[in-house]
């Protein structure tokens, strides 16, 4: 039911607004800090089905990333994206002749993608900049007869 | 770059396989008119005999017939090649909408034959096994003098050949059976709602939604058999869930795609009828049927049993089972195909 994968990516913000708010109580100032961003974030991937087919995926998605005080993500994010499925062992049949395709063969498909995710973002000289756990589906078109959701979760570091 | 790839599939995939022949463990794709198939290899395949599983549906997918006991001495002794039909299960495919019709499946199990014989070598006997809607594609190739001749055997297990038939023997068992469980004594206010429901329907001019209406009430049916004790129940075990866990057709991918194929066919199937053609099988025949099937009643395989030109043919009535034979009554199942295919 499940297969692994690996997911690399960037994200590059394009547009943010950062909202403060501040507060004196007993003579202590406090300042609250909400971050709006808008990124770019394109991915490229794979996940290994190893009873059948090997999934390449490449992905470009505008993304919606809210900060709050806490350093708390939420994203929303969705775009355009390709999907190319590989496979082997492939006999290649016409009205009369078999023969064996001694390479790799596959299909590819125009693959959207939606995905929500939460995580956290650090802000002092940590090795690791954040981390991630997304939910996401890209949606295979033309896939057979229909339209496939490959759903995903994502959990991810960000350097 | 194309071969850096293939080396690192190749590592990746090669962990699960297994190419000893007697305990052979394969996937292969059979690419066809725009269509990637997998068929799962599992068993002997030392043995001299192959048989390719015709899955159920429209919408189901060869692994399923991998669940439960019934398959285990079959892949000990032979070969079994688990198919995937066309836009279903995991097959892959660029708009197939217009190509899932009958006989393209049928020319697609063709295809499936004669790869299996070319890559095993053209000596090997080919049995082919559908059940329920496999039996449709499976007549439908029999019918064929040449596909037929590419194959030693033809097992038809529940299989629905003739749906306006199906439809008709539906309705028919379905009185037969109420008034029977009435007499018994067994769940009678459920029987007397079948009763209630049967005479609305005109058993010679049933449309598509009575038609899937007979389907549907044909499975709840047989549930309430099987827990009023008539039926045997089904042989799952918690091998089944590790099957289907770890079986490399993605149950999510196969619903979804089997949804799909299942609506564009059934407009196709509710009108297909091959009984006229019957008689064009002259290979060896088994047909095995639950005397409970009202999904596909076994008038039909009495009436197949009868039309096929075959000379050597066997029809066995499964007395404590539905659709599923293969599942309520395993080693008598089992059983009758061996000794089927050890004739051949």
């Amino acid at each position: 039911m499940t297969n692994p994968g690996l997911n690399f990516g960037l994200e590059y913000g394009f547009l943010e607004k950062i909202k403060t708010k501040s507060r004196t109580k007993r003579g202590t100032t406090l300042t609250k800090f909400k971050t709006k961003r808008l990124e770019l974030n394109p991915t490229i991937g794979f996940y290994l089905d190893p009873g059948g087919h090997l999934g390449i995926f490449e992905k470009a998605n505008i993304q919606y990333k809210k900060i709050n005080n806490h350093r708390r993500t939420f994203t929303v994010a969705m775009g355009i994206g390709y999907y190319h499925s590989f496979i082997r062992n492939v006999y290649d049949a016409n009205e009369t002749l078999i023969s064996e395709n001694s390479g790799i063969k596959g299909s590819g498909y125009f693959a959207p993608e939606f995905k929500v995710g939460t995580g956290r973002v650090k802000v002092k000289n940590e090795k690791f900049k954040g981390w991630y756990l997304n939910a996401s589906s890209q949606f295979l078109f033309d896939y057979n007869s229909t339209i496939l959701p490959l759903p995903a979760l994502e959990l991810g570091l960000r350097f | 770059m194309k071969n850096k790839l293939l080396l690192f599939t190749s590592f990746l995939f090669m962990a699960c396989e297994s190419l000893e022949l007697e305990n052979y463990k394969q996937t292969i794709y059979v690419s066809f008119q725009g269509a990637d198939m997998p068929v799962y290899l599992h068993g002997n395949a030392s043995s001299e005999k192959i048989i390719v599983i015709i899955h159920g549906g429209p919408g189901g997918n060869g692994l399923q017939y991998r669940l439960g006991t019934w398959k285990d001495e079959l892949e000990e002794k032979y070969l079994m090649a688990y198919w995937d039909q066309r836009g279903q299960g995991m097959s892959q495919g660029k708009n197939q909408s217009d190509l899932l019709t009958v006989s393209q499946m049928s020319a697609d199990l063709d295809a499936v034959v004669r790869t299996l014989k070319s890559k095993f070598g053209q000596e090997k006997k080919i049995i082919l096994h559908g059940h329920s809607w496999g039996g449709t594609i499976g007549t439908h190739f029999m019918v064929n003098p040449a596909y037929q001749k590419n194959v030693a055997g033809w097992i038809e297990a529940d299989g629905a050949h003739d749906i306006p038939f199906l439809n008709t023997s539906a309705i028919e068992l379905f009185e037969k059976v109420a008034d029977e469980q009435i007499s018994l004594g067994n769940s009678i206010d459920y029987w007397n709602k079948i009763l209630d429901w049967v005479p609305g329907i005109d058993k010679y001019n049933i449309s598509l939604e009575e038609g899937e209406e007979i389907n549907t009430r044909g499975f709840e049916a047989e549930g309430t058999l099987a827990d009023d004790g008539v039926l045997a129940t089904s042989d799952g075990s918690l091998e089944d869930v590790k099957v289907l866990l770890f079986s490399p057709a993605n149950q999510l991918s196969s619903l979804i795609s089997g949804s799909s194929a299942n609506n564009i066919l059934t407009p196709e199937i509710e009108t297909t009828a091959l009984t006229d053609k019957l008689y064009l099988i002259e290979k060896p025949c088994l047909f095995l049927w639950g005397s409970y099937d009202f999904v596909v009643p076994k008038a039909l395989g009495e009436d197949a049993f009868q039309k096929v030109s075959s000379t050597e043919k066997e029809l066995i009535i499964f007395e404590q089972s539905g659709h599923s034979p293969m599942r309520s009554e395993p080693a008598k199942y089992t059983a009758s195909v061996v000794r089927f295919i050890e004739k051949l």
